[in-house]
């Protein structure tokens, strides 16, 4: 069998070559086809970033899979900002080392400027696996991206806490594509749709069948907490740490959470303690949030806490120690007992 | 089987002073082995504990203070251990680490069966460097390992992580593993295997011993470099409310359902 020219099959013959912005658009299921959320925050970002060069770049989403799938399912990624959708397909099975060959041949051939990842498990083996065969920068788990002047060419600037989120780095990188994988939550999808519909190509990525099939999946097992987004989407968080003190403690969370419609969140010391689950454990080792209002009962600041949920837009602390280190980072400190607190904002509402 | 482990020696994170500048106090800083290392060294130990035919190699890039965390690794019971020390691998971004890597293995210690990392190190927390260095010797990855179920010279059988699942599968050798804490039982090692440790001599492999070009090594040989490094930036209004404080809490949750 011949494949070695279906390769170039697609090639555009347009000679006016046209600057890009890839998206990763990770596929979390295949029926019904669902994509990862991070795809459409990271679609939204694109453009905004795109709109900073004078001729404002092509945002294009990248979808790669073992078989062909029909354009029009593709709607909701033309809606979150896609300009072009790229449907890169193999033959050999589907894994990661599928995915992130076949999408570095597309890159080879399209030479984008810029490439943006989920920093989501998939994403962050996928990004190194292709910068490093593009022989290009990455940069991990990015909270911010610009576009900066340097050296009076136009570069991404992207900002990524460090040192368990004490210190901040921004890193530029020398060659194309820039690529940078930022956390799912960290940016907001567009609440307008941007278009219906959008180019179209497919890419038929040739890959070494021996090398792909060196990972054999023997068995799947859906993890007892499947993916909620429940947290990420929230826009109100109230979360509990242990100056909450015990069970009883997080019941009045919950119960204050839904009366005002809010998602229970925790820190790590909480989680570990039993009071909450992991999958709502907010920072650096949990999730990132950045919801409209986050109110946090007994929770002291530890570093690695803020670095989960300082893109919040406002920040609310209850916690009866003065002097702890959430107060710098909240917008309105009360400094009382959590529980206490709790019990009066309760009794406010049934009455 | 010979089995390869990556480690890195990192600033203990919760130990970071700042100056009044707000730039990071470096003099003085604690070092440790990276935590997820830690537990790659175990894990290997003890697959050496049930295949006696194999050994296990200790491999790292960094100052001649890095031998601390290699003589650990030695007394957790590793047979051998490299240190890739050169002024010109300094600076180096985690393409640049992986490709330095990867020319010691290619070049010095030629024949393995797996090379095992730990998923993240605590200070960078980048995840990049294990898939990185399989790219570079052509090696397949898997990452998010929280368990090695079974293990031969041919393949090995692990449990990894995924977004939705965890899946069981089968790798060929050699390959790239980066495994996550708690994927066995740290045993802290006692004084005799400190004792032992220091028979075993570290190799230390300057740029031109592993054969590799200035050009690829330390900061010329990274595509990424930081334009700027700042503390955090505080925003808030840090607005104190002793009174009334139940009222100023429910006017930001109303309508936000």
């Amino acid at each position: 069998m011949s494949k070695s020219n279906k390769k170039y099959k697609n090639k555009i013959q347009d000679k006016n070559f046209e600057k890009e912005i890839f998206v990763y658009a990770e596929i979390l299921q295949n029926e019904p086809l669902n994509f990862h959320p991070v795809t459409f925050e990271l679609l939204n970002s694109a453009q905004k970033l795109s709109e900073n060069y004078t001729e404002k770049l092509k945002v294009s989403a990248i979808v790669a899979d073992n078989k062909t799938m029909e354009k029009d399912i593709f709607k909701p990624l033309y809606e979150a900002g896609a300009d072009k959708i790229y449907s890169v397909t193999f033959e050999t099975i589907k894994n990661n080392l599928s995915i992130a060959n076949a999408i570095a041949m597309l890159c080879e051939e399209k030479k984008p400027e810029i490439f943006l990842i989920g920093a989501t498990i998939e994403g962050r083996t996928i990004a190194p696996l292709i910068s490093s065969s593009l022989k290009t920068g990455l940069t991990a788990d990015c909270t911010k991206l610009d576009i900066t002047v340097f050296k009076e060419e136009k570069k991404l600037a992207a900002t990524r806490p460090t040192f368990g989120g004490r210190l901040m780095a921004t890193i530029l990188c020398k060659k194309t594509p820039q690529m940078a994988t930022v956390r799912p939550s960290v940016f907001k999808k567009s609440e307008e749709k941007y278009k219906q519909d959008g180019e179209f190509e497919e890419f038929k990525a040739e890959l070494n069948e021996y090398k792909c099939s060196c990972i054999k999946i023997l068995n799947t097992e859906k993890k007892e907490n499947k993916l909620s987004n429940e947290l990420e989407n929230a826009k109100i968080v109230v979360c509990g740490g242990m100056g909450l003190k015990n069970e009883e403690g997080f019941k009045k969370l919950q119960k204050f959470a839904s009366l005002i419609g809010a998602t229970c969140a925790g820190t790590r010391k909480a989680v570990d303690k039993g009071f909450i689950k992991k999958e709502f454990q907010v920072g650096q080792t949990g999730k990132t949030v950045s919801p409209d209002v986050y109110i946090a009962f007994g929770v002291s600041g530890a570093i690695h806490h803020i670095a989960g949920m300082n893109n919040s837009k406002k920040i609310i602390a209850v916690n009866n120690d003065p002097d702890a280190p959430i107060f710098t980072n909240s917008d309105i400190a009360v400094v009382e007992d959590a529980a206490k607190v709790l019990d009066e904002l309760i009794q406010e509402i049934e009455n | 089987m010979k089995i390869i482990v990556c480690i890195k020696q990192v600033p203990d994170t919760n130990d970071v002073r700042w100056n009044k500048d707000n730039n990071l106090i470096r003099e003085g800083l604690t070092s440790i082995i990276n935590p997820y290392d830690e537990f790659a060294i175990q894990k290997a130990v003890d697959i050496k504990k049930n295949n006696t035919d194999t050994t296990v190699t200790l491999l790292s890039m960094g100052p001649p203070e890095a031998k601390s965390a290699l003589e650990y690794g030695l007394a957790m019971g590793a047979d051998e251990a490299m240190l890739l020390c050169d002024k010109r691998f300094s600076g180096a971004d985690t393409s640049a680490t992986s490709k330095t890597l990867s020319y010691c293995i290619k070049n010095i210690i030629k024949n393995y069966d797996y090379i095992f990392c730990g998923q993240f190190a605590i200070d960078g927390d980048t995840a990049q460097t294990g898939p990185s260095l399989a790219q570079h010797l052509n090696l397949p990855v898997e990452v998010y390992i929280e368990n090695i179920l079974e293990i031969n010279k041919e393949k090995i059988c692990a449990k990894a992580q995924k977004e939705n699942e965890i899946i069981t599968e089968e790798i060929k050798a050699p390959a790239v593993i980066c495994l996550l804490k708690n994927c066995t039982e740290l045993k802290n090692p006692k004084i005799d295997d400190y004792i032992n440790a220091q028979k075993k001599q570290i190799k230390i492999y300057n740029l031109d011993e592993i054969e590799m070009s200035p050009d690829d090594a330390g900061i010329k040989g990274s595509p990424t470099f930081v334009q700027k490094a700042f503390r955090p930036e505080i925003n808030r209004w840090c607005k104190k409310v002793k009174y009334n404080y139940v009222k100023e809490i429910l006017s930001y949750t109303k309508d936000r359902k």
